[in-house]
């Protein structure tokens, strides 16, 4: 009963779709399996080159080369195959960009296989080059006009120069994915404007070459002080745009855009309200990740105050639905009441509001700006706040130190002896009196106790809090304890606070506040211990 | 106890639709958990769901892995109601990474099946034609043949070769290069 052939039992169809992730020699090699199988490979409209299947052929990037592209061509042209659809050429080395270069310079190599009669329909080219070290393969440089423009819908490339598109018009290319390429301005809009219904642009690590200099001119030191703008297609409604930091700030004239995901300095924010079409009325998605100059290359201009550069870049986005922000300090876009009128910009729509960073350096600011964004937040639904304790990269988490054996069997003991008096504690004390334990310094939160939220009062269901505890009367408990007196339609509050023993976590505190402010209705869930919710 | 304000989104989510196994089990989904499969789309777009749809070919203990599935990946393209992600549209949710690695690491503890619990996945994604579960449970197959001689895949899945030696020998011929 276990001995059948189930496999050789499926559908055709299923088969196909098994045989379409196989790499080019593994498919044709399946034909001689059984007369069921014999033809099968003929009808995979998908082609999958990828030299880690070549281990076998030495280190050498020219032999690898040819036997891939000789494989290719051999299954691309067999006799009665179905047309091409799907090419995905990878091209890795662990050893040296050398090995890639062999490979993607043998003849015939990826000419020849983007050009072969049965890749003309291409639908989905993937073209993926790397060496070890993140290396990218800039001697290679393909230009976009090889490319079956006239077909294609997706096109996902990575690691090499990019060439110009010259007269090719990519009419159905509806994705364009960049990773580590190298382009001139003049290509990589060339290739936009070649492409008039791209509905999803992603540019990652993109570095530029400036085509005005001659030889001898350092390219990289005259493009880190240049700001870029592309014009990107009507039709453009999603782009992610990541450690785009070889120029002086990259701008995207975007008008359709709807999301946005960038990851780059708060200084280079793309969708700049200078740009020529404006700032896209419609974007409703803005995932941002905001590194500093010590973790990313490139000193950004300007001396403008980081709090007056994100409210002006996001500000203007008044038909926002979700909101993500990580920032090292999240002191560092606080608007204080002085400045509220100049700044603050009302999201009438928003709903989902995350808020990554530390408040280590300046917990006041940080309560302050989380009071701005709750401010300018009125129909919030749901919020995620994700805290750091250190927002200094560089800086030693508290945690690392390392003490004598007899030290540290001494502060366990305490730590252990401090539970043990909690949870006498708490057992012998009803919820309703339990508040002196709970009462602590409000200083930093003050500033969000002497307003009413719009938010708060009528909106806010679902929260969800993720920091590390270090003690109770911490800025996050504190925080957190507002949030549960505070939010008054709050259904449900998700709470994980590091991976200490139970009685160190902060869940059991919850329900006492819950049991005291009379909001029976929240539900509380997160890791505390082997239960999930209270 | 619908609350005010979210009225509309729970009538949207509260469709639901009956999928009925060959075992004869009932389960209900949302219509956006159930139109996953094409098939079904277009049972509901013909007004035929009415009573329930039956599914002859899918027994109870599948239909229930993959009505798991869609429920999971429903959320993705339709941003289902008590979602993470039920503000946000399919085009922002393709390069949201962190719903991408959720989604992903869910993927892999759902192929934590065995080979008899795989090929019955297959069908079912094959015959209610959801495109996403296709893709993944062929890719586990695909997975497992990968740089494996034609010996090494008859012997693993007790494929018959019932191939004449010489006929055989012709198709080696043919694609000569693939055996190199």
């Amino acid at each position: 009963m276990a001995g059948g052939d189930r496999l050789s039992a499926l559908p055709d169809r299923a088969l196909r779709r098994v045989l379409s992730f196989l790499d080019v020699r593994d498919t044709p090699r399946t034909s001689v399996l059984s007369r069921r199988w014999r033809a099968l490979w003929r009808d995979v409209d998908a082609v999958n080159l990828d030299t880690r299947s070549y281990w076998d052929h030495g280190y050498d990037g020219e032999t690898v080369g040819r036997a891939l592209f000789r494989d290719a061509l051999a299954a691309v042209g067999a006799a009665g195959r179905c047309p091409v659809k799907k090419l995905s050429i990878h091209v890795e080395s662990y050893y040296q960009i050398d090995y890639v270069e062999g490979v993607v310079h043998a003849s015939p190599g990826m000419d020849a296989v983007l050009a072969a009669p049965a890749a003309r329909g291409l639908e989905e080219l993937r073209v993926f080059l790397r060496a070890e070290f993140g290396e990218r393969c800039y001697n290679y440089a393909l230009p976009a006009s090889r490319f079956p423009f006239r077909s294609l819908r997706v096109l996902d490339i990575a690691g090499f120069t990019l060439g110009p598109p010259g007269a090719a018009v990519f009419g159905r290319l509806e994705t364009l994915k960049m990773v580590f390429i190298d382009s001139s301005v003049a290509n990589l809009q060339a290739m936009l404007d070649a492409a008039p219904n791209l509905t999803r642009l992603w540019l990652e690590y993109l570095s530029f070459d400036s085509e005005e200099l001659g030889e001898g001119v350092d390219s990289y030191a005259v493009m880190s002080k240049r700001r870029v703008l592309l014009r990107c297609p009507a039709a453009t409604v999603a782009v992610t745009l990541l450690h785009c930091h070889r120029t002086d700030g990259l701008d995207l004239d975007a008008p359709g855009v709807r999301s946005l995901r960038y990851k780059g300095f708060m200084q280079h924010f793309p969708l700049s309200s200078t740009m020529p079409s404006g700032p896209p009325a419609n974007l409703r998605h803005a995932h941002l990740s905001f590194c500093t100059t010590r973790w990313c290359c490139g000193d950004p201009s300007g001396e403008t105050p980081k709090n007056a550069m994100f409210w002006e870049s996001i500000g203007v986005f008044s038909r926002l639905v979700v909101l993500k922000v990580k920032l090292l300090g999240i002191n560092d876009i606080a608007v204080h009441s002085e400045q509220e009128d100049v700044f603050l910009k009302v999201f009438p729509n928003l709903k989902f509001l995350q808020l990554k960073g530390s408040y280590e350096e300046d917990s006041y600011s940080a309560a302050v700006a989380i009071g701005n964004l709750l401010h300018c937040c009125p129909a919030l639904q749901e919020l995620r706040l994700k805290f750091k304790i250190h927002g200094d990269l560089y800086a030693t988490p508290r945690g690392w130190v390392r003490h004598s054996e007899e030290r540290q069997a001494q502060l366990d003991l305490e730590k252990s002896m401090e539970s043990l008096r909690r949870l006498k504690f708490e057992t012998t004390t009803p919820p309703s009196t339990g508040v002196d334990a709970d009462r602590f310094d409000d200083g930093d939160l003050s500033v969000l106790k002497v307003r009413s939220f719009p938010c708060l009062d009528n909106h806010l269901r679902k929260t969800r809090l993720e920091f590390k505890l270090e003690s109770f009367d911490c800025f996050d408990v504190k925080l957190t304890k507002f949030l549960v007196e505070n939010a008054v339609v709050l259904e449900e509050m998700e709470v994980h606070d590091g991976d200490q023993k139970v009685h160190n976590h902060v869940h059991h505190k919850l329900a006492i506040w819950r049991a005291n402010s009379g909001k029976r209705k929240i539900k509380i869930v997160g890791k505390h211990n082997n239960a999930t919710s209270l | 106890m619908a609350s005010a304000g979210s009225g509309d989104e729970k009538a949207a989510a509260a469709a639901m639709i009956t999928l009925i196994s060959s075992d004869n089990e009932k389960f209900e989904v949302t219509e956006a958990t159930a139109t996953l499969s094409q098939t079904i789309r277009h049972m509901i777009e013909d007004g035929c769901t009415d009573g329930g749809v039956p599914l002859p070919n899918v027994t109870s203990k599948i239909l229930a892995r993959v009505i798991e599935y869609c429920k999971k990946h429903a959320t993705a393209a339709a941003g289902e109601e008590g979602s993470s992600s039920s503000f946000s549209d399919a085009a922002f949710l393709e390069v949201d990474r962190a719903f991408l690695e959720e989604l992903e690491e869910f993927d892999d503890a759902f192929l934590e099946v065995d080979r008899a619990t795989l090929f019955d996945l297959i069908l079912a994604a094959n015959y209610l034609d959801i495109k996403g579960l296709l893709n993944l449970t062929c890719q586990k197959v695909a997975d497992s043949v990968k740089g494996k001689t034609p010996e090494q895949i008859r012997e693993m899945y007790n494929i018959v070769n019932d191939l004449t030696p010489e006929e055989e020998a012709e198709i080696r011929r043919e694609t000569q290069w693939a055996f190199e």
